[in-house]
């Protein structure tokens, strides 16, 4: 069995594995161009590859959070084996020469339940994100998401400075790839979040910040049958000022007639978030989080990852916030 | 240890991981004879084994839990 990091050459092969072995109408498959922009980001597509006899029988695909695959912290986001006797340990090989390939961690966000025994079983940490909301308190604005009126609490809003929008230009003031900068073990590069979201071929992400923060968060604005929500899509800045920006963030939703905010979110001290006004997901509201088509339920979203402290993951992490049109 | 206590745990994990209907498992059965049971239900199964029976599973001994008879030789069941 041979396991290489593909090549250029492997792109085709690569969509037809995915069609094959995974879904014949995959977003990978249809769309070549959003193929390349997610999942070729350093000339080659982003897979390892496991071959039995010459034939592709694994793939593992993933992104990366900083400005290359050795300096990044990667994040699965496809891994397919196709059933053979050769084929126990290829998932478990695959998932070893990616670790081999980077001097950091290795995470993954969004997989599918059954297969969290499997990164336990590499020693991974794994659990669900953490899933909060806010709900506008105009009812006109509201009342499609919820179920149980009575259990929804008001809060009491903290006092915010202003959020403004920033643009790419403006992120050269912040100081990147920096622990001490984040608080956490998993910060961005520069580059990604250009790549990531001003690059985006099909979404429009908007960056906001505000003059207390040092960092800014990334909200992409959906549309549920005519309301508008804003999903947090990614924070970059300290975590201690994550809740801050959550809170400035009410304000602003509520100004624009928002009618909820949705976060997903690991390693954010949860009474912070409720203190700025958030609330933890509970059967008395659905915020929904498959759009395309739209299905209106609560969805949990998991994630494994071989680092076991100081874990910051958040929606935009992996790819969770992908078309599937 | 009873044979038809693993032979359960066997299905049991295979249809939680492949989300079907448990099948009937015997002795003869491995990955080759039950389409459902693939690397990720062997994983599940070593984990499973763990948990049930104590016994700790490397990645090196995945190959035994290919095959019924191959975990039963793990745990040392007379078949």
């Amino acid at each position: 069995m041979d396991i290489r990091l593909a090549e250029p050459k492997d792109s085709e092969d690569i969509q037809d594995f995915i069609k094959s072995h995974w879904k014949d109408d995959h977003i990978f498959v249809k769309d070549n161009n959003f193929f390349n922009y997610e999942m070729c980001l350093f000339g080659a597509p982003n897979f390892v590859l496991a071959f039995n006899g010459g034939k592709l029988i694994g793939i593992l695909g993933f992104t990366c959070n900083r400005d290359s695959i050795k300096t990044s912290d990667l994040f699965l986001v496809m891994f397919r084996v196709i059933k053979s006797q050769a084929s126990i340990k290829v998932g478990i090989n695959l998932i070893n020469h990616l670790s081999s390939l980077t001097k950091y961690k290795i995470h993954t966000i969004g997989a599918n339940e059954k297969t969290l025994t499997y990164y336990n079983f590499l020693g991974f940490n794994t659990g669900w994100l953490d899933h909060f909301y806010w709900l506008n308190d105009d009812p006109k604005l509201s009342f499609l998401f919820i179920k149980k009126s009575s259990n929804i609490k008001n809060f009491q809003q903290k006092n915010t400075d202003e959020l403004f929008q920033i643009f790419e230009s403006d992120l050269s003031k912040y100081k990147f790839n920096s622990i001490s900068e984040c608080g956490h073990n998993l910060p961005k590069s520069r580059s990604f979040f250009v790549r990531r979201y001003f690059r985006h071929p099909h979404y429009k992400y908007v960056f906001l910040s505000n003059i207390m923060l040092n960092g800014f968060g990334v909200v992409r604005e959906v549309d549920v049958k005519g309301f508008k929500g804003w999903r947090i899509i990614d924070w970059y800045g300290h975590l201690n000022k994550f809740s801050d920006f959550c809170s400035a963030l009410i304000v602003r939703a509520k100004e624009r007639n928002i009618s909820f905010i949705d976060l997903y979110v690991k390693g954010i001290n949860e009474d912070d978030l409720i203190t700025a006004g958030l609330n933890r997901i509970s059967e008395s509201v659905v915020i929904p989080n498959y759009l395309e088509p739209l299905v209106m339920k609560n969805i949990s979203i998991s994630y494994a990852s071989s680092l076991d402290e100081n874990i910051f993951l958040i929606r935009g992490d992996g790819d969770q916030d992908r078309p599937s049109y | 240890m009873e044979v038809k206590l693993v032979l359960k745990l066997i299905s049991s994990v295979i249809s939680s991981s492949s989300g079907k209907p448990p099948v009937e498992i015997s002795l003869s059965d491995s990955m080759e004879t039950i389409e459902e049971w693939d690397s990720l239900a062997t994983v599940t199964l070593a984990a499973a084994l763990d948990s049930e029976f104590g016994i700790s599973i490397e990645v090196d001994d995945l190959e035994s839990l290919s095959s019924v008879k191959g975990i039963m030789q793990l745990l040392n069941i007379s078949f």
